[in-house]
């Protein structure tokens, strides 16, 4: 019975969020895509996250907190999303110019795109056809799901592979974010005068109250809530990109609520230069006191499951944190101006 | 057939929706989503290839112990490129983002089209 009460709800939920889909697709301009876009899924979210509790009782305290961030945030970001819309109406004034829309390709084009998603479509049918589930590991997957518990002491082995048996990779992917966020700045920082004096000209110079105390509210939650997915990366799902991203959005939030913010670029680059030269530090010390480069057996691997356990996968995980959390936040600092 | 099925058809539908939309639009925010889009169906698809009958997230907790994991887990390598995958198709997206805002800046359109010079 609480099962088929807990499905219904869903369905329901499921309904809403079809309904928002559809009215996206059908809705004629921004405000009203936008009233379906945000009523109609943060109701079916709510639903089916309540369908949830109703299915795993004893998973309503946190089902109870996703709620609370959906209905804060939601309503916050269309707010947002809907006043910038208005302001941008009103920049333009009414449609005098005639609306430059940019059509789709026609003739022997669309006609040579047709035939090749068409080749292509064959050719992915055919691999769906042959693709059956698996029923075992193959012996690398293997080897790692029984190593990563009982060498480097990490419950989660995706994060032991990430930061110790592949870490190397990982590296040279921070590498390239790095380079993603110099690229961007050097491609949108050169006209930074003109593009601020601009931006004082459009008249955006201060956000509506509800988005500014939505974003008092959630703010230190989202930094809580970063913390925590970066220091329970060895632990649980979660890790370095992961809470960097969302260190990130943070900062994107503060953007938002308070358009005279500035982010500090400099003490960001200094911060993402300390943490990446640890990491470094720390594979050098692997070298030295342990099995290799970013071995994680410099340091003691503790209790399994405990808190500070795992040698150096926790500490690399802030490192990693703090560097993509800076990353991420130059290159919205740069998309802003 | 199962989920596994249905996700790795949906991951490749999406690959396909992604490669129409980039070839067919001639607007270069759209191409960008096209791409966008490819990228997250790969995701799936890799996703997909990784997952294992009956398997569970491979994380030893209460619900896994270290003896079982090895045959009541997914495949943890598929994941953890997961999370490459998605980490470079965001850095990737960024500099084309970048990229069309400065072309846009050059010639107040997001025209393909209007981009001619490197034509062969």
């Amino acid at each position: 019975m609480q099962e088929l009460i807990g499905s219904f709800v869903i369905l329901i939920g499921a309904i809403f969020l079809f309904s928002a889909g559809l009215g996206m697709l059908r809705m004629p301009d921004v405000f009203t895509r936008m009233q379906v876009g945000t009523k109609a899924s943060t109701l079916g979210n709510t639903l089916v996250l309540v369908g949830i509790a109703v299915y795993h009782p004893g998973w309503s305290l946190t089902l109870l907190i996703i709620i609370y961030f959906v209905l804060m945030t939601n309503p916050i970001s269309s707010h947002a999303l809907a006043r910038s819309a208005h302001k941008w109406k009103g920049l333009n004034g009414p449609s005098d110019e005639p609306k430059r829309t940019i059509g789709p390709v026609t003739g022997i084009k669309r006609a040579s795109a047709v035939v090749l998603v068409a080749l292509l479509g064959v050719i992915f049918e055919i691999i769906a056809i042959n693709y059956s589930t698996r029923t075992s590991l193959p012996p690398l997957s293997e080897a790692y799901v029984s190593l990563v518990p009982r060498e480097l002491g990490a419950p989660n082995v995706i994060t032991g592979i990430l930061l110790t048996y592949r870490a190397f990779d990982t590296l040279g992917e921070v590498a390239v974010l790095f380079m993603v966020a110099a690229g961007v700045g050097l491609l949108l920082g050169a006209g930074e005068d003109k593009s601020e004096a601009l931006h004082e000209r459009s008249g955006i110079t201060s956000s509506s109250e509800i988005v500014q105390n939505g974003a008092d509210v959630l703010v230190p939650l989202i930094a809580i809530f970063a913390a925590y997915i970066v220091m329970h990366g060895h632990l649980g799902p979660g890790g370095g990109f992961q809470g960097g991203a969302v260190m990130a959005s943070c900062v994107l939030l503060l953007v938002l609520a308070q358009p005279q913010y500035r982010v500090e670029l400099a003490r960001l680059s200094v911060t993402e230069s300390l943490a990446g030269i640890l990491i470094v530090l720390v594979g050098i010390a692997g070298m030295i006191f342990a099995g290799g480069f970013l071995d994680n057996r410099v340091l003691p691997l503790g209790e399994f499951g405990a808190f500070f356990s795992a040698g150096a996968i926790p500490v690399l995980s802030v490192l990693l944190g703090l560097k993509v959390g800076c990353e991420l936040s130059v290159i919205i600092e740069r998309f802003r101006s | 057939m199962t989920v596994s099925n249905f996700v790795f058809a949906t991951g490749l539908a999406l690959v396909l929706v992604g490669v129409w939309g980039m070839l067919t639009h001639r607007d270069i925010l759209r191409i960008i989503i096209g791409f966008a889009l490819m990228g997250t169906g790969s995701h799936i698809v890799i996703i997909a290839i990784g997952y294992v009958k009956n398997g569970t997230a491979p994380i030893i907790d209460g619900g896994l112990s270290i003896a079982e994991a090895p045959t009541h887990s997914v495949d943890p390598i598929p994941s953890a490129l997961g999370v490459t995958a998605i980490v470079i198709g965001f850095a990737v997206t960024g500099v084309m983002l970048a990229y069309a805002i400065r072309l846009y800046q050059v010639k107040k359109t997001l025209s393909i089209d209007a981009f001619t010079e490197s034509k062969w």
